[in-house]
């Protein structure tokens, strides 16, 4: 095994080489912009990034931390149905943690509870049980509301708002998901809702409210298919081609980025191509998402997150340097990772004690309502095998 | 229970307990109050008649792998601060050997007959109890035997030094030779220990 790893990582050795040799190359972005354009044009499925309008051989250095700020960050959990438990639910619990940067104020935490039963909330059109897929889906547009929200009410702040959520801002469901369309529509709906914050922040107290998708140690080969798409000719810029990679198929961001940045300092803001990002443009321009790569590791350590945000806050430079400062300061706090997001994740999570005691309750009240409680079979001998008991009421 | 009683901090609730000594967990920002060799008291609830009283032997913060982060990122802002110690459920945890217990109003210098309920609030000794418990010292023996994973003669130093400190001044000097010549009879057969415990309560 170390031998093959050892052979592989040779060779992605020299297409990193072959990589950073043509990134460095680029210094036209209309010529990056007329050959992107070119594969639009074709529709030839192209998913790379497209430079918004900086350099992208260059690296960003860190600007100046705002003084003050008030970072929003939400994170998700949830208990997936059971057809094996007594009764078919659902639980989510969104939490969102509110940090006041520059001050020595308690930082805020808040938690969402919601537990779903109803037959239309379990079950799709067909009568089966909703699948796991649906429930994260659900998940993530509650995430984003209560986001909003949460940012809504405290545009009064008298300092920028920034809000970041845990993952990628592009938001997809699959077709089972029952009520992906509506979905769909509720998160661009968030979306919206934070943007009017901004507005109303903006318009009414001269303040801003940014809204970030944080994903750490992306995989993603936007920029090396970029390369790729630039290393063809204008004949070859067709879907065949753009399957792969080519000679850089297998090579990602990663270490390309982590030639180009030094802690601190972020990428060219970018967009990546797809039918998803162009719904959000067709939206309205403001809505398009955009990213930038950020080394957040400290002093000669490397570790790369991928930053999206919408148009509204990759079009304007102060909006983009709060976001890159505020960005790379909560990772010092917390060793590479947004200390926000750490604890939105440690309010939201339910645990499998939690998740125990609740199922226990949910048969309590079945009991108490004079329903026959059935577990079933599996179930029970699993909880025979694990050595588990449960109290039952008489 | 008198109003200075009811008055006195509570600084946790009973996590688990036997009939030698309970632990009771707490936030950490609620550690100010008790120290080490400290006189507490369980408060009792309907389920139950007794109020065991205690000695804290060890104050205890578990591990935690957000705190060692933090630790490792060497960047903690007052906020982080804050917040680790108000908003989050730190649990520390607060070791107390049983010393005696309160039955109808009366004191018991011997091991309760019960241990003491989860949950049950934990307070510190106020200092009429302190007094009145400490007016027999039969509970240096309990402390002594102890087979617990901690100093029993700095233990014992401290609660005596406490219960001092808790007198007239005129009259601290006299409990404290009282208490040494408890410890000499106890401790006969042990001159080192003995020795090291009449150190750490010698006056000055």
């Amino acid at each position: 095994m170390g031998r093959a790893l050892a052979a592989r990582n040779l060779t992605l050795n020299e297409r990193l080489d072959a990589a950073w040799e043509r990134l460095m190359a680029q210094d036209d972005l209309g010529v990056i912009h007329e050959r992107v354009q070119l594969a639009r044009e074709r529709d030839v499925g192209f998913r790379g990034a497209a430079p918004l309008g900086e350099p992208v051989n260059a690296a960003y250095p860190l600007p100046p931390l705002p003084a003050r700020a008030t970072i929003l960050a939400a994170d998700g959990s949830q208990v997936y149905p059971s057809i094996h438990a007594a009764a078919l639910y659902y639980l989510t619990n969104i939490g969102v943690f509110v940090y006041h940067h520059g001050t020595d104020d308690l930082p805020e935490q808040i938690t969402e509870p919601a537990l779903f039963y109803s037959e239309k909330d379990v079950r799709d059109e067909n009568g089966q049980a909703i699948t796991n897929t649906a429930v994260n889906a659900r998940r993530n547009v509650a995430e984003l509301q209560m986001l909003a929200r949460e940012t809504w009410n405290r545009r009064n702040a008298d300092s920028p708002l920034l809000a970041i959520s845990d993952g990628p801002l592009l938001f997809w469901v699959g077709k089972d998901v029952p009520d992906g369309k509506r979905l769909e529509q509720d998160y661009l709906g968030a979306l919206v809702h934070l943007h009017d914050t901004h507005a109303s922040a903006a318009s009414t107290y001269g303040q801003s409210a940014s809204l970030i998708g944080y994903v750490d140690r992306p995989t993603s080969a936007f920029v090396v298919s970029l390369l790729h798409l630039l290393g063809l000719d204008d004949d070859d810029v067709r879907e065949a081609a753009l399957k792969s990679n080519g000679d850089l198929e297998g090579l990602a961001d990663q270490p390309l980025m982590f030639r180009l940045l030094k802690p601190g300092e972020r990428s060219a803001v970018m967009v990546q191509q797809s039918p998803q990002n162009k719904r959000y443009h067709d939206k309205g321009e403001s809505y398009e998402i955009a990213f930038f790569y950020l080394n957040v590791g400290q002093s000669g350590a490397y570790h790369l997150a991928r930053v999206e945000m919408p148009m509204w806050v990759a079009r304007s430079q102060p909006l983009l340097d709060q976001v890159h400062a505020l960005t790379f300061d909560q990772c010092q706090l917390m060793w590479r990772y947004p200390y926000a997001l750490t604890r939105a994740d440690e309010v939201a999570v339910i645990r499998a004690a939690e998740r125990a005691q609740l199922d226990d309750m949910i048969e309590i009240e079945l009991l108490r309502n004079e329903q026959i409680v059935e577990r079933s079979e599996k179930l029970e001998s699993k909880t025979v095998r694990h050595g588990r008991t449960r109290y039952r009421p008489k | 229970m008198n109003e200075d009683t009811l008055q006195q901090p509570v600084i946790g609730s009973v996590l688990r307990a036997s009939t030698v000594g309970f632990v009771c967990g707490t936030r950490s920002q609620e550690i100010v109050h008790p120290s080490f060799g400290a006189f507490v008291r369980t408060r009792h609830g309907q389920l139950n008649d007794i109020d065991v009283i205690g000695l804290i032997h060890a104050i205890s913060i578990d591990d935690d792998p957000l705190v060692r982060q933090l630790i490792l990122a060497n960047n903690i802002k007052p906020s982080v601060e804050r917040d680790q110690r108000e908003n989050r459920m730190v649990p520390v945890e607060i070791g107390v050997v049983n010393v005696g217990y309160v039955q109808v109003g009366h004191i018991y210098h011997n091991l309760p007959p019960r241990p003491p309920l989860s949950l049950d609030p934990v307070q510190l000794c106020d200092t009429e109890t302190i007094l009145r418990f400490t007016e027999r010292l039969d509970f240096l023996r309990l402390v002594l035997n102890a087979n617990g994973d901690f100093p029993t003669e700095e233990l014992v130093a401290a609660a005596l030094l406490q219960a001092a400190s808790v007198r007239p001044p005129g009259e601290r000097l006299d409990f404290l030779i009282g208490a040494g010549r408890r410890l000499t009879g106890l401790l006969a057969n042990d001159l080192p220990r003995l020795q090291h415990v009449l150190q750490l309560i010698k006056p000055g």
